[in-house]
């Protein structure tokens, strides 16, 4: 508690000169951005002066206000919430109208925030001071459709209410006749204080006997002991001081069995204020309720939502699918152009100099390249939605069904990030407070399809399955995400048992595209990816070309092929030969590999992947390596991130295992019931 | 009212919309608001990190095009909170 203020730095009420009448002390309180400025300035005028209070560096503004006879100190208080001293704004202001005591309290609210501005009155009216309520911006609360009815307002409060547009100083005349109302007497004052039920009632009053008779100064005891039990430390330091350890001891014990009567208090104040509200306001009706709110009615309900998912989800696929297909066919056969060209070129090189640019570089990172169009149009779409405002309520319907699976709400987060890459997904775990949902999630993360993965799924379909591309696309993902679900239900139900909290969530307002910022989305992730292809592809094509190329007979007889036939048998049971082995152990390094890899070890000198993998793969084969390589072991940048994240290797090859074992068993799975429905030819 | 939120959230099958949650409460959105922000100040409820705002994510090459929804504001409640929410559930 602060000392009560020194002439000179405040000039309290009590500090005037004795022969001088002394001028009411008028105290104006308000949430910031209640106008409280457009009050004070214009009552004051060239009269204000500031002040410190003392030991705080917060600014108190004094000025006078002189009018019908009468002069008065009007004192701006800083802006808070409530009087509970969370800060030096609140602190400065509750010491202020309780060690000083004003003769009026002047509590401004916003008409057009009635229920976040009413707190502060409702903890008003618990201090022996008089209030008077000034309901400002009443012009702003029309413009938006709520009605305030200021006299209803009046007699559900039991004190003055003055309605006010002080920014155009209506109603700051009635203000000051309504605080003269009050200082002559004139107004019948019975405030309506918040009710807290007999059970807080009686906990109160045995609070009241802990504390001492006297030595508390300024400070009403059911003030003391409403701020004793809301847990406000600087009324707990003082009654430490005022008690002796025993008594200060049995005080402690009481509140701290009673720790949650905070809840009740502020409980019983928003009821209050519901209360006030309902009374006082009337709002638009439905007609008028916000577009956000209409569509949100069905872009979040809990079984439409879902639905609505699915299909803007499916229909992007489709779209993006059907659109970027011909350009990706023009960019593949453009590689192979290009391909021929430089090997017409080097000619007269050497021929493994001809083999590497044309089949190696060109093969690998030009295969992984033509995927260019695709990938912008997947990414566009989803920074569309993302931008207009629908993300968001897809994440919060994909939570719901997660949520659903036992998965910790917080999981979706990082599982969402996933599909992006699962890399930033693992190390976005780290805002999972528990251990056990951090490597739940860390486990699931892997499985969830990222943007490399899903250029080769998309790449493959279209190779294989031709105008049933993007339904066997959507297929295999609603394969893979239901997987996701099912392996997140076992490990959280069977290894990682625990609850699994909900979140609130505050969407954002649906809005107008803003067409740069999808763009900018657009260039940044398209730019990374062709950073990618630069790099690491690059580097990886020209080691396997080398490796398929050494020692210099033909492929089969590569250090290549005879790494790849080690993985052959495994490779049989799906229907694949080595070199589709090789291309899915090589999208260890990046999933994109897998394609770059396919081009050397599969095309030759003629067509493009497009047109050579047919060939090669029955479309159960395809099917079946579609599911292993959506759900294989995670790419080496992932490993990582998980070893640094769990700091432990341990889990690192938990999730190589199960995810190596998990791919190849529903691989097989799906390769049995692919022929078995005639598709293995 | 503060108590029958913070069951709410405990007993929901799922996250909840701010609308949804006012709805439920009888409340306005702009009460809600308030009372949540009342809630993380007593150490009821906690803000959850969204986004790339995280450090987890300074190193990430896509956070510049990271499609997370950065823009929703999400609040989970503490072991206080689930531990208020049992004792009033009771």
């Amino acid at each position: 508690m602060r000392p009560r203020a020194s002439e000179g730095q405040l000039a309290p009420a009590g500090a005037q000169r004795e022969d001088a009448p002394r001028p009411a002390t008028v105290a104006l309180v308000g949430s910031p951005n209640v106008g409280k400025s457009s009050v004070f300035n214009p009552l004051t005028g060239l009269s204000q002066h500031v002040g410190n209070w003392p030991g705080k560096t917060v600014e108190l503004k004094i000025g006078l206000w002189r009018g019908r006879g009468r002069t008065m100190r009007i004192v701006d208080l800083p802006g808070t919430y409530s009087l509970t001293a969370n800060s030096v704004e609140e602190q400065v202001t509750r010491d202020y109208l309780l060690q000083e005591r004003p003769d009026v309290v002047i509590v401004v609210v916003n008409a057009a925030n009635l229920e976040r501005t009413l707190y502060l009155v409702a903890e008003a009216l618990e201090l022996p001071l008089p209030i008077v309520v000034g309901v400002n911006m009443m012009d702003v609360a029309e413009r938006e459709g709520i009605h305030v009815e200021p006299a209803v307002l009046e007699a559900a409060l039991g004190v003055p209410v003055v309605p006010m547009v002080a920014s155009h100083g209506e109603g700051l005349e009635e203000l000051m006749a309504a605080v003269e109302g009050l200082l002559d007497g004139d107004y019948p004052y019975n405030p309506r204080h918040p009710e807290f039920g007999p059970d807080l009632e009686a906990l109160i009053a045995e609070i009241d006997r802990h504390l001492p008779q006297e030595g508390l100064g300024p400070y009403p005891r059911r003030w003391l002991a409403l701020k004793l039990l809301e847990g406000d430390r600087e009324v707990g330091d003082l009654l430490r001081t005022r008690l002796d350890a025993a008594r200060w001891a049995a005080l402690d014990a009481l509140l701290r069995q009673h720790e949650d009567a905070v809840l009740a208090i502020a409980s019983a104040r928003y009821e209050w204020i519901g209360r006030m509200v309902r009374a006082a306001i009337r709002r638009p009706k439905a007609g008028a309720i916000s577009l956000t709110e209409r569509l949100d009615r069905w872009a979040t309900h809990p079984y439409v939502g879902p639905a609505i998912l699915a299909t803007l989800m499916g229909s992007i696929f489709w779209l993006v699918y059907r659109l970027s297909q011909p350009l990706v066919d023009l960019l593949g056969g453009g590689v192979s152009l290009v391909a021929d060209l430089v090997r017409a070129q080097l000619a007269g090189a050497p021929a493994w100099v001809g083999g590497l640019v044309a089949d190696g570089i060109l093969g690998g990172v030009g295969t992984v390249l033509t995927l260019l169009p695709l990938l912008a149009l997947f990414f566009a779409a989803l920074a569309f939605l993302e931008d207009v405002g629908y993300l968001a309520r897809g994440a919060f319907v994909a939570d719901r069904l997660m949520h659903r699976m036992g998965l910790h709400g917080k999981s979706f987060l990082p599982l969402f990030l996933g599909f992006g890459c699962n890399v930033p997904a693992v190390l976005g775990t780290r805002i999972l407070e528990s251990r056990r949902d951090r490597l739940l999630t860390t486990l699931l993360i892997p499985l969830v399809p990222c943007a490399g993965r899903m250029a080769v799924l998309v790449f493959i379909t279209g190779a294989l399955f031709g105008n049933r591309g993007p339904l066997v696309t959507l297929g295999v993902l609603a394969f893979v995400l239901l997987t996701v679900g099912l392996v997140g239900t076992l490990l959280g139900r069977l290894l990682f048992p625990g609850e699994s909290p909900s979140f609130i969530m505050e969407l954002p307002l649906y809005h107008l595209p803003n067409w740069r910022t999808i763009l900018l989305h657009t260039w940044r992730r398209v730019l990374d990816f062709v950073v990618r292809a630069g790099t690491v592809i690059l580097l990886l094509s020209t080691a396997i070309w080398t490796l398929a190329a050494l020692p210099g007979s033909a492929i089969e007889q590569s250090y290549l092929a005879s790494l790849g036939r080690l993985l052959a048998p495994l490779g049989g049971l799906i229907g694949l030969d080595w070199r589709m082995m090789v291309a899915l152990l090589a999208s260890v390094v990046a999933k994109e590999q897998a394609l770059a890899t396919m081009a050397i070890l599969i095309v030759g000198t003629e067509g493009s992947l497009a047109t050579t993998l047919p060939q090669l793969l029955s479309p159960a084969a395809g099917l079946a390596f579609l599911i292993v390589q959506m759900l294989f072991i995670p790419c080496v940048g992932t490993i990582t991130a998980i070893v640094q994240e769990t700091r432990s290797w341990r889990w690192a090859a938990v999730s190589l295992a199960y995810q190596a074992g998990l791919s190849f068993g529903l691989g097989i799975l799906v390769f049995q019931v692919a022929r078995l429905l005639g598709l293995g030819a | 009212m503060l108590m029958r939120l913070l069951r709410l959230i405990a007993e929901s099958d799922g996250s909840l919309a701010l609308p949804e949650l006012a709805r439920r409460l009888r409340v306005s959105e702009t009460m809600l608001d308030g009372m949540i922000e009342d809630l993380v100040r007593m150490g009821y409820l906690a803000p959850a990190t969204a986004g790339c705002e995280q450090d987890a994510c300074r190193h990430c090459p896509q956070r510049g095009g990271c499609s997370l929804p950065s823009a929703a504001r999400l609040w989970t409640l503490t072991p206080r909170g689930r531990q208020a929410a049992q004792a009033f559930a009771m």
